[in-house]
């Protein structure tokens, strides 16, 4: 059993905080910024729920679908930003869209949505869905340290989803691993207010090692990517888009560089929106389907990696 | 003549953000031009350029440090 892609949409907050914007309260520039990160602006709720953004972008993936709520048999959300411990953000989705099937969430970080999708295929391939809901959804905004100009410039709120149905080509090639590190990107849990517990409760505020995070990357994306291709049996001049997890700009050239592909082959939506953690793939898929750039039968190579430190790879080919 | 490792990995700091100016042994990277980010493109440049692989944690200082880490490493 195999699964094609029939829907995508995306949901992003109204406030644009562009990099000048952050300028007025930290000691950064839009150059500083820019030229390490290839962010120009982000978007950031004010107003909005997490679940207002993951209900909208999932209502536009199953009107691109031509469903309704009531046809989907499971929804899996990628999150790790929620609006709520439990119920699963999925759990919120579905209410709200008027689903009843199967729904909860996967907690991969910036890796969520392929290993969503895989847990997805899993389902289809066992025949107990037809039809499922992906969606991800981040705010990343309520778990940074504001005063923290080397980790809160680099992130983004939004939503993005996808409905998959059984049958199809898809997928050609997928992987997930995991390289053991809490230390390198990390969130502590909720502090609570236990009076039996022993250790002094630390803020929910995102710490990162960037130098180690990035290297990883690069390194992910590329093992990922020739991983993909033994397993498919292609070379990476045979993929026509490669959806890469959108952290930063340069560790997108690294990895085009190293992988020997041209570098507009590589999809980029970060400088609009920054970093949004599990979102970014599919909020980048929807981009490209909505810009009318994906053509039937063209392969696309997905690469999510992020705290674990999990990898996420995926070929699909667009139908 | 076959450049030497320091030869070859001055070019590379200069292909990666670092300034034109004449790199010695003791160069801090940091003089170099190299902030943290383009340190770590350098890094990965050079696991490109020799073959090898670079623990992040190495944290060299100086053009010096990272001609000896990249030349024990070429040893193993």
């Amino acid at each position: 059993m195999a699964f094609h892609i029939i829907g995508t949409g995306s949901a992003l907050p109204e406030q644009r905080i562009t990099n000048d914007d952050l300028s007025r309260f930290l000691d950064t520039t839009d150059e500083w910024i820019f030229s390490r990160t290839g962010i120009r602006e982000r978007r950031v709720c004010t107003h909005e729920t997490l679940d207002d953004l993951a209900v909208a972008a999932s209502e536009r993936a199953l009107a691109a679908a031509g469903l309704a709520a009531t046809d989907l048999d499971l929804i899996v959300c990628a999150t790790t930003s929620g609006d709520h411990l439990m119920p699963a953000e999925a759990c919120a989705v579905a209410e709200r869209i008027g689903a009843s099937c199967p729904a909860f969430d996967v907690s991969a970080a910036c890796a969520g949505f392929v290993f969503a999708l895989d847990v997805v295929d899993g389902f289809l391939a066992r025949g107990r869905a037809r039809r499922a809901l992906i969606v991800a959804a981040e705010q990343m905004s309520r778990l940074l340290d504001w005063s923290d100009r080397a980790t809160c410039v680099l992130f983004g709120d939004g939503a993005a989803a996808c409905v998959v149905e059984a049958g199809g080509a898809s997928p050609l090639a997928i992987e997930l691993s995991t390289t053991p590190d809490t230390d390198a990107l990390s969130v502590p849990g909720i502090a609570g207010t236990s009076p039996f517990a022993a250790a002094t409760p630390v803020p929910s505020a995102l710490a990162m090692k960037g130098q180690r995070v990035f290297k990883f990357g690069v390194q992910a994306i590329c093992d990922a990517v020739h991983g993909l291709c033994a397993e498919a049996g292609i070379g990476a001049a045979d993929i026509d888009h490669f959806i890469f997890h959108q952290a930063n700009d340069r560790i997108l050239t690294a990895a085009a560089q190293r992988l020997g592909i041209e570098d507009d082959r590589v999809a980029r939506t970060l400088h609009a929106t920054g970093n949004i953690s599990s979102a970014c793939i599919p909020y980048t898929l929807d981009a490209l389907a909505r810009g009318g750039r994906l053509h039937p039968s063209e392969l696309i190579a997905l690469v999510g990696f992020g705290a674990g430190l999990d990898v996420g790879s995926c070929l699909i080919r667009w139908e | 003549m076959a450049d030497t490792t320091f030869d070859r990995i001055c070019a590379i700091i200069r292909d990666n953000g670092g300034t034109g100016a004449e790199l010695t042994p003791e160069t801090k990277l940091a003089d170099a031009g190299l902030d943290s980010l383009a340190t770590v493109e350098a890094v990965i440049a050079c696991e490109d350029e020799f073959g090898i692989e670079i623990e992040t944690d190495s944290n060299p200082e100086t053009v010096g440090e990272l001609v000896e880490l990249i030349e024990s490493l070429m040893e193993n």
